[in-house]
């Protein structure tokens, strides 16, 4: 028995076997350079993406994307994106068929006209947005995975900063995955020209003196991600997100209308005279806002790779919009590595409580009284829109891959400013480094 | 020893098909190339066949058999051999002495043909004295074994030998590669690969794993045991005692960056007996441990 050593070096931590084991295998591969840096490449997705609505908004986004894995499974993420917006958007007036209108352009420097039968669009709408995220998920054990993040943005009225923190744990053989999640976000809003005071005349350009205001959100996540066999996994997400502060678009106003439903001038209530049809209300949103939203994925690959995709989502609020997307994509795998994707995306949203058109000068005058709300934004009235689209690509050898994306969106509302139709167009490109 | 080498176009590129080190071996790539497959199925197997020639210890013409047939004497080793055996020592020294790569003579000993034949313990005690790696020598480029000791590098040649594959092939094309030489697996990829668990009863597939890079290597075998008295004495000897490891899994699963490391540990938890689990879940890796 003279070899049976004590095994006391056995009992050293066993949290130092793998790093050591880890160093001795490089060392033993250590002319293999191949396989090990593979472990740590990055890989960069990018892609380009250009929205166009007719005669409004254009917008091209370039994106870039690096994904690096360690040696421990562990993983960091870095996104960058720029935006540029130019074009004009919805000021939020109505679309008269009879009268002109006249606003003031955000910064208060210049007048312009909508005549009849035009959607008012403010177009000194132009802009540019950078961002950037990073995210790092590790292991915390077999089981449990954690993830962390932070995102900056920045656009010339706009600022955002956010952080996030999730925990994922695999059970049940690893069938099954929950994930938790908390993220917070701190945006400050630095309106052109000035906060404007709410529920006052846009012809009397009253600020609050205020250069900026603030708004925070709390992002809740609950998730549940079920194999439910070879070909199937299911997903099923609870979302809650909790928001206070300035909801307000400074640049929106709603419209004063007279029994007839023709745009009045400023002098009808006292305030300053711009010209015909100016008498514009400044709009007011609540302080706060909680979102509920259930989110239901199933993914299905079929006998010959190709893969359906279907998810439902049900969103309400405390603003009383109720909505509920539909989406269903196709994966169709061709020859050579193509891919053909068709996509079908259907949407439908109930108006907010505060949601005008327009309003009478007894309704202005009721609102003003007890501070209440009103917005005629469109994006915040009843609203259906379908997208249709079709994605291919292809998976070069090399790993690399490439897609481009073609798709038109069309949207339907109760006026006809939420009228919109745009075309979608994104081109992809993923490869190593 | 020139293996037959078969090539299958598969759904996303090739699959080649050799056997090596007494298993079935496989090179998956997604190439749109025919012709690149077949060079780089050329590659691994050729590497397999080099690596299996040179360190198997049932040949009488490589470096393993000057070393075990020595009778005590100095014998010279390459950079590579050196570099095994800097491995070996490392692994031995994280295992507190439970792995050891001389302890192979253990097996003059022990059969493991599911009987339940256990050999008497005056043999094993007779055979402990020709194992322990506390007392190889070694000095630069070269390695000194006591007579009757012998050195067997079969708990780590199999899994080297699918990271150097998969080093030189993934050299040679940026395409995805999956390198698997009898379920020691590592893999290259942009898109992951799916790779099933065997399951170690008769019940088919345990799970699936979504592999993009890395490795996965297996320990234990759920066909090589013997069982007394309601004991099952796994195929596994603990060199510290000379005896089979009892009341562990039957076979360990785990994934790691490298084949090499992937089958360490796998092969160091099955040296924990009941603490398996313990131990991988201390390693922070992905694992599967069969019990039944």
């Amino acid at each position: 028995m003279q070899l049976k050593k004590k095994p006391a070096s056995a009992r050293r931590d066993a949290i130092s076997v793998g790093s050591a084991l880890a160093a001795a295998t490089c060392a033993l591969l250590g002319q293999t350079a191949g396989a090990s840096e593979s472990v740590e490449d990055w890989t960069f997705d990018s892609a380009v993406l250009y929205y166009s609505e007719s005669d409004r908004v254009t917008a091209v986004e370039p994106v870039v994307r690096g994904t690096r894995t360690f040696e421990d499974d562990s993983e960091l993420s870095l996104k960058l994106t720029f935006d540029s917006l130019t074009g004009a958007s919805h000021n939020g007036a109505i679309v008269s068929d009879t009268g002109v209108q006249t606003f003031t352009s955000p910064s208060g420097s210049t007048i312009y006209r909508t005549n009849p039968g035009d959607v008012p669009l403010d177009d000194t709408f132009k802009d540019t947005r950078s961002a950037v995220n990073g995210q790092y998920t590790w292991n915390l054990s077999r089981t449990w995975r954690a993830t962390t993040g932070l995102n900056y943005s920045t656009e010339y009225d706009f600022t955002s900063l956010g952080a996030n923190a999730g925990l994922m744990w695999d059970l049940n053989e690893r069938n099954s995955t929950l994930t938790l999640a908390f993220a917070h976000e701190s945006d400050t809003i630095d309106p052109v020209g000035g906060v404007p005071t709410a529920l006052t005349w846009q012809s009397d350009r009253v600020r609050t003196g205020t250069s900026s205001e603030d708004r925070s959100i709390n992002d809740f996540l609950l998730g549940w991600t079920q194999v439910m066999n070879r070909r199937w996994i299911m997903q099923l997400n609870y979302n809650l997100s909790a928001s206070s502060g300035y909801h307000t678009d400074p640049y929106k106003v709603v419209t004063l209308v007279d029994a007839a439903g023709n745009p009045e001038d400023s002098s009808t209530v006292g305030a300053t005279d711009i010209g015909d049809g100016d008498a514009q209300l400044m709009e007011q949103r609540p302080d706060s806002r909680t979102k509920h939203a259930v989110y239901w994925e199933n993914r299905y690959t079929r006998q010959n790779d190709d893969v359906v995709a279907m998810s439902y989502r049900f969103m309400t609020d405390d603003w009383g919009i109720n909505s509920h997307t539909v989406d269903l994509r196709y994966r169709w795998k061709m020859q050579n590595d193509w891919f053909l994707q068709p996509h079908v995306r259907w949407y439908s949203q109930s108006a907010a409580d505060f949601w005008r058109e327009s309003i009478t000068v007894a309704e202005a005058n009721l609102i003003q009284a007890t501070q209440d709300d009103v917005s005629a934004d469109y994006r915040l009235g009843d609203l259906t829109d379908v997208t249709v689209g079709l994605k291919f690509g292809r998976e070069l050898a090399s790993g690399s891959k490439w897609n481009a994306r073609l798709e038109f969106f069309q949207q339907s509302g109760d006026t006809d400013a939420a009228d919109v139709d745009a075309l979608i167009g994104q081109v992809g490109y993923t490869f190593y480094w | 020893m020139q293996q037959q080498r078969q090539i299958e176009a598969i759904s996303q590129g090739w699959a080649g098909r050799f056997s090596a080190m007494a298993s079935p071996c496989e090179l998956l790539c997604r190439s749109d190339s025919q012709d690149e497959a077949r060079r780089l199925l050329d590659l691994v197997a050729d590497e397999a066949a080099r690596i299996e020639t040179k360190f198997s210890r049932y040949r009488d013409d490589n470096v393993m058999h000057r070393i075990n047939a020595s009778q005590g004497e100095w014998v010279a080793v390459d950079e590579e051999t050196s570099r095994l055996l800097d491995y070996a020592d490392t692994c031995f020294q994280l295992s507190g002495g439970r792995f050891d790569v001389t302890s192979g003579v253990l097996r003059k000993a022990w059969t493991f043909d599911c009987s339940d034949r256990l050999p008497d313990a005056e043999t094993v005690q007779a055979l402990l004295a020709d194992v322990g790696w506390s007392r190889v020598e070694r000095r630069p480029g070269a390695v000194r074994l006591a007579p009757g000791m012998e050195l067997d590098f079969g708990g780590i040649g199999k899994e080297y030998a699918v990271d150097r594959a998969l080093g030189l092939a993934a050299a040679m094309t940026g395409a995805d590669l999956l390198v698997n030489f009898g379920g020691d697996l590592a893999a290259r990829g942009g898109q992951p690969w799916q790779v099933g668990l065997e399951s170690a009863g008769a019940n088919g597939v345990q799970g699936q794993f979504s592999l993009t890079r890395g490795a996965l290597a297996t320990s234990g075998d759920s066909r090589r045991y013997l069982l007394r008295d309601g004991v099952r004495y796994s195929h596994v000897l603990d060199p510290t005692s000379g005896w089979p490891v009892t009341g562990g899994p039957h076979s360990v699963t785990v994934a790691a960056s490298h084949c090499t490391q992937a089958g360490m540990l796998a092969t160091l938890a099955l040296l924990q007996g009941a603490g398996a689990e313990d131990f991988l879940r201390q390693q922070g890796v992905r694992y599967w441990c069969q019990w039944e």
